[in-house]
């Protein structure tokens, strides 16, 4: 384990020798926006209930509790999917697995270490995105030492907890199904994690917590919204554990340790069972890989056709093939229509705060695509290779490739990002200038993030087998994430004129300026067109002249 | 024809290449050994359209070679020094895909696939993932998907990696009935006995340059009744002791 651990840290130390600071510079800045962003959202939440005079305190832990439930609840499935994907890839998949395998090193060993790598690597964006939460819990409700690491235990045995979860899960499907089942099976787990997030979001009814219209009597209001069942899923025991130390009750903080304890004994133990019975069984009929059945078609199509065919129907049957692309796939799903769903609850009030919203949401819708690009549009050339040589020495042309996959990602993108944005405004029963703004500035910004994505990931030089994991984590990759997001702040901010000038000369009676929006936003469409042009002509210079030396 | 004149490549201030010529008649095989990172990957990479020299010319029956000119790469065929696939297509799927790269037409596709997976023995895994070949199967599939586009320059970098003897034999055979019928094939390989079976001429390199090159007749000549395996060992034993 010594020596596993040790040649983890040099990989670790010779990466980071090797990449330069910069690029950890750069990913600092980011994490620290994104921490700065949670943070602050958290800080005002709690800070705001914590100031609440009229209520009592058993009352404001109480909304906090069923908040952090909401956290926790959306970050435990997807830490066990996470756990779950990463199970199969890590434990089964990893190229080092035949060498570590063949060595003198206990199975047993190797598996508690590809345990630890499935674990960390599940549980960084969990942890990444809860802590800044738990600080501003932590800064109004519980904020001595103590406390703190009363927290910090109940946390992390919550992280362990999830992650057991997902090896379980991650090693009784291999055992069940066949290889070639694996993608459908992963797809109905991913769906049904979706929906559990979806129906315990709504039983916990989130909508309602500053509704002071049912706020009439809080022992009625605080009953309507308990629900017993929940007191048996970690999720809430991790709740209750953190309410329990800003009460100071003790007592109910080691119920939930203990709780914990309990369930992790018994996970590890079903764990290490299922390592010594299945692991290699299962390593081996993994590794055999599936046989046969493969509809090995390959005809002309009526929608698929001309120069391109080749790589549609090539991108198509790797993405159908390719479960871990799915999986991704899923939980963005999850994340949206949670979203949706949450606008929908939104209590229906005055049309400026519905506009607010509505334009909250064009941002949103923006970001989601913005990810989505970091995710798919991004890897997309680095990872073709090494099967790249082939298509470049062919004599398909070179930027007719680069053109492709713009073609390929903007459109399924756009079509989301607008399905977001038009879901959204209708929940919320929009007028019709609110939907034309949203279009005029979804229209160039979309495909935008696509080009802008393409430009960056150009720049990524390895042309070796890389993971879009690793490949966001380039300079390359952190510089795409803080420019989209810069830039899509900025367009936002560029839209708050226009808006103004229509709602506020609406609002006052006077007669609305058509011409001044009109150019206000026809500069922000030919702007982006413009700066669009040119990231996609110097990407395809950088395309036409990169070199395949590796 | 292809002629190939003082081809220049450096990386990173590091000469790859140091000027090679070299002229490649219709229907010659020819073979290229030479020490690992002596430039024969770099060479045969300029020839495939997958890096630029910095200065020379390569000429395609007269006519200058341009790395993106779709035309003259219809005419070139490139096996990698590594099985390089796409993991999630079938056999049969990559070979379609490169087919259409290549622009042959469907009904002419059936029978060259049944030959070529009947011929390099690997029928059985037609429909499967290539995610799920060995190496060596891997390696068949690059050698018949270049084959199959029938080119007229064939590129092939260490084509006998993880071949089992059986194939790699069926392998040298159908190399020169595929130069008896135009192709100018050019290959790097450690494996010597590979350029002494199927080469017309053999050239070794090191550092980048071309230090001697001949038939085998006039190779082993050389080396004063050597086999080859002895005269490329002095070859490049007496080139390290020379600078």
């Amino acid at each position: 384990m010594k020596s596993l651990f040790k040649a983890r840290i040099r990989q670790f130390k010779n990466t980071v020798s090797k990449s330069g600071k910069r690029k950890y510079v750069l990913f600092f800045l980011f994490a620290a926006a994104m921490w700065g962003l949670i943070g602050y959202v958290g800080f005002k939440v709690f800070g705001f209930l914590y100031y609440q005079d009229e209520f009592p305190m058993v009352f404001k832990l109480f909304v906090s509790e069923k908040i952090l439930t909401m956290n926790f609840l959306t970050m435990f499935m997807m830490l066990i999917l996470s756990a779950l994907v990463s199970t199969l890839n890590i434990f089964f998949l990893s190229r080092d697995l035949q060498l570590l395998l063949s060595s003198p090193i206990r199975s047993r060993t190797v598996f508690i270490w590809k345990g630890l790598e499935v674990g960390f690597g599940s549980a960084v964006m969990v942890i990444f995105f809860s802590l800044p939460l738990l600080f501003a819990y932590s800064y109004y409700f519980a904020p001595g030492i103590g406390d703190i690491a009363a927290m910090i235990l109940v946390f992390l045995l919550y992280i362990v907890c999830g992650v057991l979860l997902g090896i379980i899960v991650g090693m009784i499907i291999p055992a069940f199904f066949s290889v070639k089942k694996l993608q459908p099976v992963l797809s109905l787990v991913g769906i049904v994690f979706i929906s559990g997030i979806v129906i315990f979001l709504r039983l916990l009814r989130p909508e309602e917590f500053g509704n002071p219209d049912v706020i009439n009597n809080l022992l009625n209001y605080m009953a309507g919204l308990n629900i017993s069942f929940m007191d048996y899923l970690p999720f809430s025991w991790i709740s209750k554990g953190l309410t329990a130390i800003a009460e100071g009750n003790y007592g109910g903080y080691w119920k939930a340790v203990g709780a914990f304890g309990v369930v992790i004994f018994l996970l590890t133990s079903f764990v290490l069972f299922l390592q010594e019975k299945y692991y290699l069984v299962l390593f081996d009929k993994l590794n055999k890989g599936s046989r046969g059945g493969y509809r090995s078609s390959w005809k002309k199509s009526f929608f698929v056709r001309g120069t391109y065919a080749p790589l549609w129907k090539k991108e198509i049957k790797t993405f159908i093939r390719t479960p871990a692309q799915w999986s991704q796939l899923l939980i963005i799903g999850a994340i949206m229509i949670v979203f949706v769903l949450n606008i929908k609850g939104i209590p229906s009030g005055q049309q400026s705060v519905r506009t607010i919203i509505a334009f909250l949401n064009l941002g949103m819708a923006a970001f989601v695509v913005s990810g989505l690009n970091s995710r798919f549009t991004f890897p997309a050339i680095p990872m073709e290779s090494p099967g790249i040589v082939h298509l470049l020495a062919s004599p398909f042309k070179r930027g007719r490739l680069l053109h492709f996959k713009f073609v390929f990602f903007v459109v399924p993108q756009m079509i989301i990002g607008f399905v977001l944005f038009l879901a959204g405004d209708i929940s919320l029963g929009l007028d019709a200038f609110a939907r034309g703004s949203g279009f005029v500035f979804l229209a160039p910004v979309l495909p935008f993030l696509t080009v802008l994505s393409l430009f960056y990931s150009l720049k990524i030089r390895e042309t070796v087998p890389l993971t879009p994991n690793s490949l966001l984590a380039s300079r390359s990759g952190v510089s795409y994430m803080l420019w989209s997001m810069t830039y899509i702040v900025l367009g936002m901010v560029y839209f708050v004129r226009p808006l103004f000038l229509y709602y506020y000369n609406r609002f006052r009676g006077y007669p609305v300026p058509v011409l001044e929006i009109s150019l206000w936003f026809a500069a922000f469409v030919l702007l982006n067109i413009f700066i669009m042009a040119v990231l996609y002509r110097r990407s395809l210079s950088t395309w036409n002249k990169k070199e395949f030396s590796e | 024809m292809l002629e190939i004149r003082k081809l220049v490549k450096t990386y990173n201030g590091r000469a790859a290449l140091q000027g090679i010529d070299l002229i490649l008649e219709k229907g010659e095989i020819y073979g290229l050994l030479g020490p690992n990172g002596a430039g024969k990957t770099t060479t045969l990479k300029i020839l495939a359209g997958l890096i630029s020299p910095d200065s020379g010319d390569i000429l395609v029956n007269g006519e200058p070679y341009h790395r993106d000119d779709s035309s003259l790469k219809q005419k070139i065929a490139y096996v990698p020094d590594q099985p390089f696939v796409y993991q999630k297509l079938t056999g049969e799927e990559h070979l379609h895909f490169f087919a259409d790269l290549y622009k042959i037409p469907m009904e002419a596709r059936k029978e060259k696939f049944d030959f070529y997976f009947e011929y390099f023995e690997y029928e059985l895994y037609r429909r499967e993932l290539v995610e799920t070949y060995s190496a060596g199967t891997r390696q068949k599939l690059l050698i018949s998907q270049a084959l199959l586009v029938e080119p007229e320059f064939l590129l092939l970098d260490e084509p006998l990696t993880s071949i089992d003897p059986l194939v790699a034999r069926k392998f040298k055979t159908l190399l020169k009935k595929t130069a008896e019928n135009g192709t100018v094939v050019i290959f790097a390989t450690h494996i010597l006995s590979l350029a002494q079976d199927v080469s017309r001429r053999i050239g070794v390199i090191i550092d980048g340059k071309i230090v001697t090159e001949g038939s085998l007749d006039e190779l082993l000549k050389m080396s004063a009744g050597q086999n080859l395996d002895d005269f490329y060992f002095n070859t490049v034993m007496n080139y390290e002791k020379s600078i």
